[in-house]
């Protein structure tokens, strides 16, 4: 599915690019198609047993917040290649990319802190992880102070939609639709606000720069279309696969755990 | 002298460097616990010693002005003369970044070796083997395939980034390794499970990342033969996964997460030779292949897996598949424009 998708956004012809939904380095591509399958799947699926019930703590922070480190360093690559040159557009991505996970991240330990009295390593992790999703759509599009601006947008957003998963007791093990789908919604409909030719003349004016309210209700297709698309192809992928090959492990295997029932391994040993 | 060319091989230079740091933790998380830090050491040491003697004498045996076919001169005792213009390697960058380049090689070559001896050798005695193993044997190997006037360079064969003079050459002082010092106490009878796979995952990306710099900075330049190194890595890793994992599925009834890194490894090492000279689709059925030998290599050992001897099977499959590979490569050629 991500094919077709890709094909829609980025490849000559493809039809949402010819209606001029604008995606700089893979939002409405990576992040809201990978948001919403997640959604379908968590859907299919259903939770994990014991959960709301039993704790499911990290089992090493570390290795997350080294993973987030490399997520962030890979995004340089990820934004700032997006430009297919080195040029000025890149350094714009490039930037635009950092500040926003910062203050993605600063943004979601704030919240915490706010909402539930600690600011924890995990919500640095996730909030550096929901700036930078959210920024990729517009990354070469804006400049720095609208970069900070979604990166506060996305700490907020996803938090709360993290949140309101926890409330609903939907099972996205590791929020992948709070930080993916809900960055991606935002990210793309922040660049029809905040995109400026000011900063790279090949782009648009959003809603700000030049009152141009038309680049947004594009953007809003675009996210309405993508995410319906992927919703409903993924939704009914799983279906046929749990129909066919069948999709979740036997209780007792998942009691005992996926590695050693899968993968005849342990993680950890002496 | 040619800026872009200088800025991707300073870039491709700072990968490679990181491929021993990841090798240190492959090999770390293979281990038991009790030897996680001396295995690590044993890698992670090598960036102090082989740096120390690259600008002391070892640039200088393997790229020096030639001696008889054989090995360099002491031309470039202590650089001397290796500057900041280009030099005989290169004409686009620097001497002294080709000889950066050329030493981030040298230093994960005995590292990569140390995973056949790990968790049963005395660091002095490794130290003392690093040393003379890199000046007896990788200098004067790395001299007769690439260094102007090397014997086998001149015959014709072609190494594009390293499989004879890093893989072929630390997969056999591995092997001799292991036979000289036997065993480890209680193989085959103790259990000696990796003690932290995501280690060794972790590992084996940073090894895969820094992998595009070794292949793709092997053109020496920001051009198209570096673009087809990356493509051809890419993919045929891809492919060397995909084919171990399925090799043990079927013969072993699981897929392991051991295996997949394997996979990625052994054919990182088997693409290495050839990874500027082959198309995609070659490099992914040599990937096939190189999953497929290399997992046959080990099985020798089932069913008492090994961690030190899986790795140690990875370069060894691996070799032949380069020699072989050696050979397969006139045949790719032509595919390349």
């Amino acid at each position: 599915m991500d094919n077709p998708v890709c094909h829609w956004v980025w490849a000559k012809g493809g039809w949402l690019a010819q209606m001029g939904v604008l995606d700089f380095a893979g939002c409405l591509v990576v992040h809201v198609t990978c948001g919403a399958a997640a959604l379908a799947a968590v859907l299919v699926i259903g939770p994990r047993r014991g959960y709301g019930r039993t704790s499911f703590m990290p089992h090493n922070l570390p290795m997350t917040l080294l993973g987030t480190g490399l997520l962030w360093f890979g995004w340089f690559g990820f934004n700032g290649g997006s430009a297919l040159a080195a040029n000025e557009v890149a350094a714009t991505a490039f930037v635009a990319t950092h500040l926003a996970g910062m203050a993605g991240m600063l943004m979601w330990v704030a919240m915490e802190r706010f909402v539930m009295g600690q600011a924890t390593t995990l919500g640095a992790a996730s909030g550096a992880i929901a700036g930078l999703a959210t920024i990729t759509p517009a990354a070469g599009f804006v400049g720095p102070n609208a970069a900070i601006v979604i990166g506060l947008l996305a700490g907020v957003a996803c938090f709360l939609a993290v949140r309101l998963k926890s409330r609903l007791k939907f099972d996205d093990s590791l929020d992948v639709v709070g930080i993916h789908g809900v960055g991606g919604v935002v990210g793309t409909l922040c660049l029809g606000i905040f995109a400026s030719t000011s900063v790279n003349p090949g782009g648009v004016d959003g809603l700000l720069a030049g009152g141009n309210g038309a680049q947004l209700i594009k953007q809003a297709i675009g996210v309405v279309v993508v995410g319906g698309y992927t919703l409903v192809v993924s939704w009914i992928l799983l279906k046929v696969i749990d129909a066919t090959m069948g999709l979740r492990m036997t209780e007792e295997d998942e009691v005992v755990g996926l590695d050693s029932i899968e993968h005849s391994e342990t993680a950890y040993n002496n | 002298m040619d800026s872009g060319d200088t800025a991707f091989m300073l870039i491709a230079t700072a990968m490679v460097m990181l491929m021993t740091p990841g090798l240190a933790l492959f090999y770390g998380g293979l281990v038991r616990s009790k030897n996680v830090l001396s295995t690590i050491m044993q890698s992670f040491i090598c960036m102090g010693i082989i740096s120390v003697l690259w600008v002391a004498f070892g640039y200088s045996l393997a790229f020096g002005p030639d001696v008889g076919h054989f090995v360099g001169n002491l031309d470039y005792v202590g650089l001397k003369g290796v500057g900041l213009v280009p030099g005989p390697y290169s004409e686009t960058i620097p001497d002294l970044l080709f000889c950066a380049f050329q030493l981030m090689f040298a230093i994960i070559t005995p590292a990569l070796i140390t995973g056949a001896f790990a968790e049963r050798m005395k660091f002095s005695a490794f130290l003392a083997f690093a040393v003379v193993w890199s000046t007896l044997v990788y200098l004067p190997v790395c001299h007769w395939v690439w260094g102007q006037g090397g014997w086998l360079g001149a015959m014709g064969a072609l190494d594009f980034a390293g499989g004879t003079v890093i893989h072929i050459n630390s997969g056999a002082a591995a092997l001799v390794a292991a036979l000289v010092l036997g065993r480890r106490k209680g193989y085959g009878r103790d259990s000696m499970h990796p003690h932290n796979l995501p280690m060794t995952i972790l590992g084996a990306g940073l090894l895969w990342f820094g992998w595009f710099g070794f292949n793709a900075g092997s053109a020496l330049s920001a051009g198209p033969i570096g673009v087809l190194a990356i493509f051809t890595t890419q993919v045929a890793t891809g492919a060397g996964v995909l084919t171990w994992v399925i090799a043990e599925w079927k013969m072993q009834g699981k897929p392991t997460v051991l295996g997949a890194a394997s996979g990625a490894l052994a054919w990182l090492v088997a693409i290495t030779p050839g990874a500027g000279f082959v198309s995609p689709v070659s490099a992914i059925v040599m990937g096939g292949v190189a999953g497929v030998l290399c997992y046959f290599a080990i099985l020798p050992f089932w069913p008492r897996p090994n961690s030190a001897m899986t790795i140690l099977s990875t370069w060894l499959g691996s070799m032949a598949l380069v020699v072989s590979g050696g050979r397969l490569q006139p045949v790719f050629l032509p595919q390349q424009s």
